[in-house]
């Protein structure tokens, strides 16, 4: 049995070498670091509205908004109209006290700015505000950070890096649909699927292997992203055990759904729309409340938050363990299945 | 080693049968030939047999395996050689064999000695899809040796191959017969049936038309002829008799004491001309 396993498993590797597939990995692999690295940036969020309240004399912070004309800036009136602004969750408050001139700044955040942010906003501020207390020949005010949600909202990774789950997941994980499916339709083509059928091997061991193999598959994609993209950021074991587990789950997927292809043209045109769907829940990964159940039961659903939270932690390791269980459980429906359908397929779908 | 009775197949489970109503036997050591025109139920009957398709109706048994659940160990005992050359073409042929080797739970021959055998040692690292035609096919047939079976499965192995090596290949298959193999030879070769076939079966439209050995089929349907070269008036003459007609018997002795007899051949008639016969159709197409 152990045999059999090694001598399939290496069957599958080779026959991956030979059809350039890790060639192709490996190529990917390289083109998404790039991508990564040197043409997406690294932030892109959006600019907050600012919310001023300036209640000094001479109201030049005021004056000095209103001049820039700022599309982005609601000048308060009062306190009241100031905090009742405060309460949506994309501004940023900026209130200034003093007599004439300003004598202290408070900036308020919601919580969920990154540090980078926060830092260039205030620098720009201070900036501001040492222009126009040089020239009237006032003291430099007392600046003051207050977070109305403090923690509520985890660290947010750089852009470009936050992308780096998405092309795992669908790089890595879904190319099992396209490369396992190919393998298996060119066995049918080339009848090699009752060469085998006629030995003792069974479809459990050619079931495994051929997971063995494009799990691997997936490791080397993911390796070599993470190495140029992440580095040794995040939880590399957590990440390597669900991107293993999403490639044997989408493999023995796919191992069943091919069933119904006798070509490789009508395979490629049916995976289209397997991926469409199995991909839908990367718009969650970034839109975290648009999740409806139906998206939320898709077996890609954990894979993809389940790979945000081991790389980018935000102290829910839950996240990956329960992404782990549902690719457990899938598994375990799903393998009745792939054994009667690959059953099937190794004798020619003639049975 | 081989037991069918009473054999229906329909692809459609419908009343449109590829095998139909079929029952033979095939001892131990004996090499069975199924002889047909394409289509006539050939390949789906060693389909059957080999368990890459169901027994749908009758029953079939193989080595003592029952073939309705005949059980993976039922592989470890037999060989099968396909009509049509399935390797894997990204693997060399030596590791072709090599991997089916591994899948076997039983004793396997040295994958290099069987594709020495087969005369393809020189291109034993050579991807498989490299081969010539006749390369592969004799790829396939050495694989199907690779277990030593006891009940080997051919389909067509001499396609592709050259005079030399579709003699080497009945050799292998004779040899084996002395190892006391039984063969279950697929073909509509029937030059090959005829050389190395203890029985034949005659399949058509899906049912057995008739099974003996090759020397009764032909004696219960061919025609025996005498050709009979002889001079007559220094011209030199040729003349056919029947040996199955007493006109003819009698005039071939009438010219052999008339006339100087140069040569006298005996004829018989081919397994071809037999099955035409029999069945009313030729064997290709």
């Amino acid at each position: 049995m152990f045999r059999r396993l090694l001598s399939l498993t290496q069957r599958d590797l080779r026959l991956i070498t030979r059809n350039y597939y890790l060639a192709i990995v490996v190529i990917l692999a390289l083109l998404y670091a790039l991508v990564t690295r040197f043409l997406i940036p690294a932030d892109l969020s959006p600019q907050p509205a600012v919310v001023l309240l300036d209640s000094t004399g001479a109201q030049a912070m005021r004056q000095l908004y209103e001049r820039a004309g700022g599309g982005n800036v609601i000048v308060a009136g009062s306190a009241d109209e100031y905090d009742r602004h405060l309460e949506a969750a994309n501004r940023i408050g900026i209130k200034v006290t003093g007599s004439v001139m300003p004598e202290r700044i408070e900036v308020t955040y919601q919580g969920w700015e990154t540090e980078k942010t926060r830092r260039l906003l205030e620098a720009s501020l201070q900036g501001q505000v040492a222009a126009l207390t040089g020239a009237m020949g006032t003291a430099f005010p007392v600046f003051q950070r207050t977070v109305l949600r403090p923690g509520q909202v985890a660290e947010q990774p750089p852009f470009n890096l936050a992308l780096v789950p998405i092309f795992i997941f669908s790089e890595a994980v879904l190319m099992g649909i396209f490369l396992a499916g190919a393998l298996l339709i060119a066995e049918k083509e080339d009848r090699t699927n009752r060469a085998y059928q006629v030995t003792p091997a069974g479809t459990a061991e050619y079931l495994v292997a051929r997971s063995l193999a494009m799990g691997v598959l997936a490791l080397v994609f993911t390796v070599l992203l993470n190495l140029l993209t992440t580095g040794l950021a995040g939880n590399w074991a957590m990440i390597l055990l669900l991107v293993f587990a999403g490639a044997v789950v989408t493999t023995i997927f796919t191992l069943i759904y091919a069933a119904v292809f006798m070509n490789l043209s009508q395979f490629l045109a049916g995976s289209i729309l397997a991926i469409f769907v199995l991909s839908l829940p990367a718009g969650s990964y970034f839109m975290p409340a648009f999740s409806p159940v139906w998206m939320r039961v898709l077996p890609s659903y954990p894979i993809i938050f389940g790979l945000r939270e081991a790389y980018f932690p935000s102290g829910n390791p839950g996240l990956v363990t329960t992404a782990l269980g549902q690719l457990g459980i899938t598994a375990l429906v799903l393998v009745p299945l792939a054994m009667w359908a690959l059953g099937k397929q190794l004798r020619g779908g003639e049975a | 080693m081989i037991k069918v009775r009473d054999l229906y197949f329909s692809y459609g489970r419908d009343k449109n049968y590829a095998v139909s109503g079929v029952s033979f036997e095939v001892e131990k050591g004996e090499i069975l030939g199924f002889l047909g025109p394409n289509g006539a139920g050939k390949s789906t009957m060693q389909k059957i047999l080999t368990g890459l398709l169901p027994v749908q109706q009758g029953e079939v048994t193989v080595a003592g395996h029952d073939m309705r659940r005949p059980g993976r160990d039922l592989f470890n005992k037999i060989g099968v050689s396909f009509e049509i050359a399935n390797n894997y073409h990204k693997l060399s042929g030596l590791e072709n064999l090599a991997f089916f080797a591994s899948m076997y739970e039983v004793p396997t021959a040295d994958p290099m000695a069987l594709l020495r055998m087969v005369g393809l040692e020189d291109a034993a690292t050579r991807r498989a899809g490299a081969y010539s035609k006749g390369m592969s096919q004799r790829l396939v047939f050495a694989r199907s040796m690779l277990n030593r079976p006891t009940i080997w499965f051919l389909d067509e192995p001499t396609s592709g191959q050259d005079p030399a090596m579709t003699q080497r290949v009945k050799e292998i298959v004779l040899e084996e017969r002395e190892r006391g193999v039984t063969v279950f030879l697929t073909t509509h070769n029937m030059q090959v049936a005829e050389d190395i076939c203890d029985r034949v079966a005659f399949i058509n439209e899906g049912k057995i038309v008739d099974l003996d050995t090759p020397r009764n089929l032909k004696l219960r349907y061919g025609e025996q002829f005498v050709i009979v070269e002889y001079r007559d008036a220094g011209q030199l003459k040729k003349q056919i008799f029947s040996m199955g007609a007493d006109k003819d018997r009698a005039a071939l002795a009438a010219l052999v004491g008339e006339r100087p007899v140069e040569t006298i051949h005996s004829q018989e008639a081919t397994l071809e001309e037999v099955f035409i016969k029999v069945t009313g159709r030729a064997l290709r197409g």
